[in-house]
């Protein structure tokens, strides 16, 4: 058994194309933190608060009326000492400034204005930077480790690592079978002992390729501008609304969604090998149930009422640990980190039931 | 002509390229009957077209409801005076559509009187103002609004979220499948035909677009059929959103020309794409997978990174949304003013040109090569 | 002719090193060498399918690559696609090399009528070799190249080859084969080679 897993391991390994695609992620990763770079410049923290700061004092010079007045020099001040203690690195001092501003802010709002709910948010986001003493990232051009990582694991992970993983699965999956004939049959072994050796070369093919690129995320983005920490803030939504967390919350519920959405997609791209017997047509046909029904529901408004219930709805396990796809996504208050856990579980294993049976119709 | 044949008979006599086409079927499948069966759930809170009795003293009512220069008074008033002609056989929806208008006006009076100018409602109520305007002032047929039913409301649902990427996959499938079968062990059979590489490759053009454009139609005309079957055809003057700076409804039959224009520039640019992926990659699954991670990839990634946003509109992936580039929504959503329809067919076409000139320079020197 | 003029060719190691020789048009050439020593590499390079160090490949004066229509080569049954059909193929061959060849006249002579119109993948591999067989003949070209083109035929079949064989370079066609068998092609060819040292030399 350990020979075979370190044959599949080989042709995995050796397989040039197989290399080529993870290769062509990793430099897509590289890419947007090269440009991420770039960017940066016009929205991290002290453009930000360097252009709050002007916007203040222009409001100041031109406002006739004297309390308007004020109150813009008293908020320009306030920028200004942002700006200073940013320069010093004194971070918790810096947060103590600006934490002033929003609470201000706060005071001057409505009741029921729809700008309490994120100045609060705000709030609890730049308490907890304080508490942790790090360096607020740009929200749109992330550079720093951990932020950037975030972005990767929200919009670039969940299509690129499930369309490497479909590609790698139906590879090895496929590889058995020379014009429709599984040649696999001439080894002396049970063919349910072949499924699973095939299973576990894919699940650690696939566990490589995921630390792969989370680390060279991490390390492409940190080593230039720092890896800031995994308590950096992290929203959260949740049935009463919105809570700040730390990035390192994520971390168990992301990497638990994701192997079981692995197995998942193993065992789907199994049965469609199993079925179609042509790399091409399984390849197609894996993407498609993998990424495209999860999209399907996304558009498709009447679907989102049963999105919990689909397994694809869970393939952004970033968005479901955060409840960003209960909010937004689809929707729909019953998606969580727990009904992900139930569903893909289930399907998990009612998929690896069919194997057996269908290998003991094709005997 | 002979090269073309053959390779269109590589792509239709294989039995494995309808996968393509039963994928989008069933995917259509499900997505009509959702629709359908929403608005079979709503159909029994349909309203029936007004009586002329009835619509005077609605319309009377909303006379109360708006402001003293609202613009649609005067509207209001023509209509009660047309309705104390019209007889109750002649079936119209004026009144219904300003009735709306005015319900949804002191909808937002209230919403802002509360919440604020800043309220996320309010937006969401101005471009329901704005459909409802848009069918009175065509005399439309009652339609709810975001309805999908019927044959040309689903087929704008088709080209919206469909079109991109399923077609656009299930042709880099067709296409690339047929490039790659002429690579055996690392060798190009195809440089032993004695014909000219641009005679060659208008062939390769040729068989890609009429590959794409049968999909393409194919999957479009599927669509319509269903929503003709079980719900009628609908009108070509059905209100598209139009994301101006305000918003605006402009019908379905003014944008055509566009969609009709951008659709083929994309599929002209997609096929020169493929078609250079597989020059350079000889396996078919490979040449697939780099397909669809570039076509469908580069053109989702803006969406998620606000860096690629900015630069999305020299992205000709971008412009492979053809209703969203039609409607202004793709500035819209990237929030990228640069993005615009004509830049979008320029820079589709240009790619695609570079593309298929790539193809054939790299045709060329195989063919000479030492 | 087809000339071929200080040819070198690498793939991993050095194959064919400064080969220079002369194909004349009328004979029937035979090229007998052990297995890996490069007879598939030097038809390819022969027909400009894979890169050459350096050398060239003149065909009546002109480089292969612009000569297309005058020569012919299919390297094995693996390159044909098992959706298509024997006379579709046929078909493609006669227009693409503009030949005048009946198809019908080639398709009786090797027994292929009744098969020619079913898809590849039912074919056995002697149906297979005999429809390449059929789509060298129908290609009529000047100069001729095959590989192995004897396999999996049977003892009348392979007859019916030697005798088409001969008959072509009596029309004045040149043709190259290669086989592992000396004794298969010896009685059959005008001129015999083998490559020896990474050149090509007359036995």
């Amino acid at each position: 058994m350990i020979r075979y897993i370190t044959l599949l391991m080989k042709k995995t390994v050796y397989n040039r194309n197989n290399l080529r695609m993870l290769l062509a992620a990793v430099l897509v990763i590289f890419g947007i933190c090269l440009m991420n770079l770039e960017a940066n410049g016009t929205d991290n923290y002290r453009f930000r608060m360097e252009r709050d700061f002007r916007h203040n004092t222009t409001m100041a010079e031109h406002s006739a009326d004297p309390g308007l007045k004020d109150l813009y020099q008293g908020f320009a001040d306030r920028y200004g000492q942002i700006l200073l203690k940013l320069d010093e690195q004194d971070y918790r001092a810096m947060y103590d400034v600006q934490l002033e501003i929003l609470n201000e802010q706060m005071e001057m709002q409505g009741y029921a204005s729809p700008a309490l709910n994120t100045l609060q948010r705000d709030i609890e986001v730049i308490e907890t930077l304080q508490r942790e003493e790090l360096l607020q990232d740009s929200y749109l051009y992330p550079v720093m480790g951990v932020p950037f990582l975030v972005q990767c694991f929200e919009n670039l992970f969940p299509y690129l690592l499930t369309l490497l993983n479909c590609f790698i699965f139906t590879g090895i999956c496929t590889a058995r079978y020379k014009e429709k004939v599984n040649v696999n049959r001439i080894l002396p072994m049970n063919r349910n002992l072949d499924d699973i050796c095939t299973f576990a070369v894919c699940f650690l093919v696939s566990l490589c390729t995921f630390a792969v690129m989370s680390t060279f995320a991490y390390l492409c983005a940190g080593t230039v501008s720092g890896f800031s920490s995994f308590r950096y803030p992290y929203i959260f939504y949740g049935a009463s609304g919105t809570s700040c967390g730390t990035v390192g919350d994520t971390v168990m519920p992301v990497i638990v969604l994701y192997l079981l959405y692995t197995a998942f997609s193993f065992l789907v791209t199994g049965i469609l090998s199993k079925l179609l017997r042509r790399a091409n047509a399984v390849f197609l046909v894996s993407a498609v149930i993998l990424l495209g029904i999860g999209y399907m529901t996304q558009v498709i408004e009447p679907m989102r009422a049963y999105a919990h219930i689909l397994p694809t709805s869970y393939y952004n396990s970033m968005y479901v640990a955060s409840g960003f796809c209960r909010q937004y996504v689809y929707q729909n208050p019953n998606m969580s980190f727990l009904s992900g856990l139930k569903i893909l579980g289930l399907s998990v294993t009612v998929l690896a039931a069919v194997f057996p049976v269908m290998n003991i119709r094709e005997q | 002509m002979s090269l073309l044949t053959f390779l269109m008979k590589k792509a239709f006599r294989n039995p494995v390229n309808i996968m393509p086409f039963l994928l989008a079927f069933i995917l259509l499948g499900n997505a009509y009957y959702q629709y359908y069966t929403v608005m079979k759930r709503d159909n029994a809170l349909a309203p029936a077209p007004y009586t002329p009795s009835y619509s005077i003293s609605i319309l009377n009512g909303d006379l109360t409801l708006l402001e003293e220069d609202d613009p649609y008074i005067p509207v209001i008033r023509e209509q009660i005076e047309k309705e104390k002609v019209r007889t109750p056989e002649e079936e119209n929806w004026q009144s219904y559509d300003l009735h709306q208008i005015a319900a949804l006006k002191q909808s937002i009076r209230r919403e802002a009187a509360v919440f604020g100018e800043e309220s996320e409602i309010i937006p969401i109520m101005r471009r329901q103002i704005a459909y409802w305007d848009y069918m009175y002032r065509n005399d439309l047929p009652y339609e709810p609004y975001a309805s999908y039913t019927n044959g040309i409301a689903f087929l704008c649902f088709v080209f919206d979220n469909i079109l991109m990427p399923a077609v656009f996959a299930g042709m880099a499938y067709i296409i690339a499948g047929v490039f790659c079968s002429f690579h055996t062990d690392r060798i190009d059979q195809t440089i032993l035909l004695p014909v000219h590489a641009g005679t060659k490759t208008v062939s390769e053009i040729s068989f890609s677009m009429i590959a794409g454009i049968l999909t393409s139609a194919t999957v479009i005309c599927f669509g319509f059929s269903m929503g003709c079957i079980f719900d009628g055809s609908g009108t070509i003057m059905r209100g598209i959103e139009v994301f101006n700076q305000d918003v605006q409804y402009v019908s379905l039959r003014s944008l055509l020309p566009q969609l009709f224009i951008i659709t083929g520039c994309g599929l002209f640019f997609c096929t020169g794409l493929i078609r250079t992926v597989c020059i350079f990659i000889s396996d078919a699954m490979t040449a697939l997978g780099t397909s669809v991670v570039l076509l469908v990839g580069l053109c989702r990634l803006p969406d998620g990174f606000a860096v690629i946003a900015d630069q999305a509109h020299w992205i000709p992936m971008t412009y492979l949304r053809p209703f969203a580039a039609v409607t202004g929504q793709l500035a819209d959503r990237l929030k990228n003013g640069s993005v615009s329809l004509d830049k979008g067919i320029i820079i589709l076409f240009a790619a695609g040109m570079a593309l298929w000139i790539v193809s054939m320079i790299s045709e060329h020197r195989r063919r000479g090569m030492k | 002719m087809l000339e071929v003029r200080n040819l070198s060719i690498k793939t991993r190691h050095l194959v064919f090193d400064d080969v220079s020789y002369t194909f004349e048009k009328g004979k029937l050439y035979g090229i007998v060498a052990v297995n890996g020593s490069g007879k598939t590499t030097l038809f390819r390079g022969l027909t400009g399918l894979i890169p050459t160090i350096q050398g060239s490949v003149l065909v009546e004066g002109m480089p292969v690559s612009r000569n297309r229509r005058r020569v012919f080569y299919y390297e094995s049954f693996e390159w044909l696609d098992g959706n298509l059909s024997g006379m579709d193929y046929l078909v493609f061959v006669r227009d693409m090399w503009h030949s005048s060849v009946q198809i019908d006249e080639i398709t009786a002579l090797w027994d292929m009528d009744e098969y020619i119109r079913v898809p590849i993948r039912k074919y056995s591999l002697g149906m297979k070799q005999r429809l390449i067989i059929a789509m060298y003949l129908v290609a009529d070209a000047e100069y001729m190249i095959m590989d192995e083109i004897t396999n999996g035929l049977d003892e009348k079949n392979r007859s019916l080859l030697f005798q088409t064989l001969r008959s072509l370079c009596a029309e004045n066609k040149m043709i190259l084969i290669s086989s592992h068998y000396k004794e298969d092609i010896q009685e059959l060819c005008d001129v015999m080679l083998t490559i020896d040292s990474q050149k090509l030399r007359e036995v």
